[in-house]
């Protein structure tokens, strides 16, 4: 998890995470508000270098994490440009360029590369446990944070359970041919969800241990120089929007 | 069995629990803790090990039978548990199904935080255990980088932050000392770590002895199936080549039975 | 299926969002409702919306030979309950956003409509006609996890060709066009995963028949302190 890794390594991991999620929020705006599919590029690049230059996520590291969304957002638009023609019987159909489609293509592809710049800029400087305290001072309902918490802190222990799992079957010629692939795999998710039970009876047990009777209390963390932040951050972001709907 | 007449913290008086499926877990079974002790709960798989620490947290409630904290009957209402489990911290084996947050710091602040304290003391309650188990330099490492051995640190710190009492007194353990008990299938460290090693078997506790009292009770212990002391052992070999006197005082752990063969060889070799 | 981040026009990101709030506020009051009957389902939740996560970060490699993965709505909603999959879908969405980079956050709306409303509804829906009708366990599961998994798609595909409708041929071409580019790889999926989840079910009654016989109930047996 290399999105992971960069949030709790990053140099603006102590920075308010409200900070970086206005930042964030502005980064999306751009995105939407630029008008022409250069300005939303200028606006992914602006959001590209801040996370690399001023957060200090490696350059090459950034591209791995963009790659598959890069691509994914390849086919999508040459799904787009393609045209599908329906001839006047079913089996006359023809795929063809749209032409007429291209600027929408070229539109859709520059706010996408806005937003997912945006997007990596709060996912690689924030930790998700930032993002839950953040959400939780926006005032989340209680269960959907207390679900959070606790899928963040157990998800790893499932992935860590099903490596182990995976590597013990494959030892043992689980996955040497499709069949027995399935049948591996099938085991695998059963022996996991067995455990969904006795892991949550487990946690029950654990919190009554320690006094709890209801919703899941935590100490909110502190961060230093919050408010110069979120100002920094505002302005900051305020000028990417100036800037997006000055060159479009 | 020895018949304790001192102040117990903690007293289990035939309790009987069995669980929802019928499968016995306690089956009379009784036990006193002393204040200040350090008791280890031996026993297989199954004897009933957990389930007896789930009934000194309150947690589960015997179906007849008593459990007594500081001589008082254990109230099940709100605000008794509520003392009790302030009082009474429990550490489980595996820290990956106790921990609930990420965050070391949040997940210290738990237990605290539902004994109702304000933020502030909270706050320094966390530092102070993080502080109390060596681990205020890993605190801002999510859970899930941290080894073994670190996560069950975290773990113990989320029940010393619930008891100031503890807390304070924890650079003076040795001095003033809390009460401990461990269930463990170590026999070895049992011994060498315990004042009181009491065994459990198929829901009761079977026996209850002082750890020095040990070795007169090995063949017994055999009996139990939760293996014997290497260290007894071959105290026990080596007295009946006529090596040490049969009367002489426990040894406890691998070095103090090399010291013990040593002096004896030292003795021996004397004119 | 994942729209990702951008990639909707701003009207249909609120559109999809105002359509799944109610399925997701819906699911949380049930939730509640039974957070305040058994206290455990709490932790309960939390740890099946990790298992969530984690089953569709599985690859099912070698059967697809492709890299693709379970979707687990069919899963989720026959172990969980379809009401409770929109709020698991939705924290799980969220996640994978912003720990995967898959999807987005102005896309979450419409990923939550299609994956975390649309999908188990489905499959639950079809795995209680099945039953009524009487048909084998095996088929029942079957048929829930795979439908479930199809119908998915097919919203995805209603959503794309509701923002993208074609020049010419309008809504119901691009509404083909993207469902028959999505068929190439979910078809396949959609009956793997609906292998795969008789599997699992086939294991679970081996391991555990009382899970399966009462979803919520787990004997305090298995608690290791």
């Amino acid at each position: 998890m290399l999105i992971e890794h960069s949030a709790y390594t990053n140099r603006w991991r102590r920075v308010s995470p409200a900070a970086k999620g206005l930042f964030s929020l502005c980064g999306l705006v751009a995105a939407y508000a630029a008008a022409t599919p250069a300005a939303a590029c200028g606006s992914a690049a602006v959001l590209c270098v801040v996370t690399v230059l001023g957060a200090g996520i490696p350059p090459l590291r950034y591209l791995r994490v963009a790659a598959p969304a890069l691509f994914f957002l390849a086919v999508s638009a040459l799904s787009l440009a393609v045209s599908l023609k329906i001839g006047p019987s079913m089996a006359d159909v023809s795929l063809h360029l749209a032409r007429t489609g291209f600027q929408r293509v070229a539109q859709v592809c520059g706010r996408s590369l806005g937003g997912l710049a945006a997007l990596l800029f709060l996912a690689m400087t924030t930790s998700l446990i930032d993002i839950i305290g953040l959400l939780r001072r926006l005032k989340t309902p209680e269960v959907l944070l207390d679900m959070m918490t606790l899928c963040y802190r157990t998800l790893f222990v499932f992935s860590e359970a099903v490596h182990d799992t995976l590597t013990a079957q494959s030892a043992r010629l689980g996955y040497a041919t499709m069949r027995h692939s399935m049948h591996s795999l099938g085991g695998l998710v059963a022996t996991i969800t067995v455990q969904v039970w006795q892991r949550s009876q487990a946690l029950h047990v654990a919190a009554l241990a320690r006094n709890n009777d209801g919703p899941l209390r935590f100490l909110e963390q502190v961060y230093p120089h919050s408010t110069r932040d979120i100002c920094l951050a505002v302005s900051g972001g305020a000028a990417l929007v100036a800037l997006v709907r000055v060159i479009s | 069995m020895k018949q304790q007449t001192t102040d117990p913290i903690l007293e289990v008086q035939a309790v009987r629990f069995r669980y929802p499926d019928g499968s016995v877990g306690l089956d009379g079974c009784s036990l006193a803790i002393q204040r200040g002790s350090r008791t280890a709960l031996l026993g297989a798989n199954g004897a009933g090990k957990s389930t007896l620490f789930l009934h000194l947290n309150g947690i589960l409630r015997p179906m007849s039978g008593a459990v007594l904290f500081e001589g008082l009957p254990v109230d099940y209402g709100r605000q008794g548990l509520h003392h009790l489990r302030s009082r009474v911290g429990l550490v489980f084996q595996n820290p990956d199904r106790q921990l609930f947050s990420a965050r070391v710091r949040e997940d210290i602040s738990f237990g605290p935080l539902n004994l109702g304290l304000d933020a502030g003391t909270v706050r320094n309650r966390v530092e102070e255990a993080l502080l109390a188990v060596g681990m205020t330099a890993c605190a801002d490492k999510p859970v899930h980088n941290l080894s073994f051995g670190q996560k069950k640190r975290v773990c113990i710190a989320g029940v010393l932050a619930m008891q100031a009492e503890l807390a304070q007194i924890l650079d003076r353990l040795h001095a003033e000392g809390m009460t401990v008990i461990i269930a463990t299938h170590d026999m070895d460290y049992a011994y060498q770590w315990a004042d009181v090693l009491a065994i459990m078997d198929t829901g009761i506790c079977a026996a209850s002895w002082d750890a020095a009292q040990l070795p007169a009770y090995l063949d017994q212990l055999e009996g139990f199936g939760v293996g014997v002391p290497r260290v007894a052992e071959m105290h026990k070999a080596l007295a009946a080549c006529g090596l040490f006197g049969p009367d002489l005082p426990a040894v406890r752990s691998h070095s103090e039975l090399l010291d013990a063969i040593a002096k004896m060889a030292a003795v021996g070799s004397r004119p | 299926m994942h729209i990702m981040e951008g990639f909707l026009p701003l009207r249909h990101c609120i559109g999809w969002s105002v359509a799944s709030a109610p399925f997701v506020a819906y699911g949380l009051r049930t939730i509640n409702k039974g957070i305040k009957e058994n206290p455990e389902q709490r932790m309960l939740l939390g740890v099946a919306t990790a298992f969530t996560f984690v089953l569709s970060a599985l690859k099912m490699f070698s059967v697809t030979g492709s890299c693709s993965h379970p979707t687990g709505t069919g899963l989720g909603a026959v172990l969980f309950g379809p009401a409770a999959m929109a709020p698991i879908g939705a924290v799980v969405l969220l996640f994978q956003a912003i720990l995967l980079a898959h999807g987005g956050l102005t896309t979450l709306g419409a990923n939550i409509f299609s994956m975390a409303i649309v999908g188990p509804f489905a499959a639950f829906g079809i795995y209680r006609l099945a039953q009524a009708l009487k048909l084998p366990f095996g088929v029942c599961i079957f048929l829930a996890a795979s439908m479930g998994d199809l119908l998915t798609y097919v919203t995805t595909s209603l959503q794309l060709a509701l923002a993208f409708p074609d020049p010419v041929g309008g809504f119901a071409a691009s509404f083909a066009k993207f469902a028959g580019i999505f068929a190439v790889t979910q078809i396949p999926l959609a009956i793997s995963e609906g292998f795969l989840t008789v599997i699992v079910f086939n294991a679970l009654a081996r391991l555990n028949p009382q899970e399966l016989k009462d979803l919520n109930v787990v004997t305090a047996k298995e608690v290791q302190a």
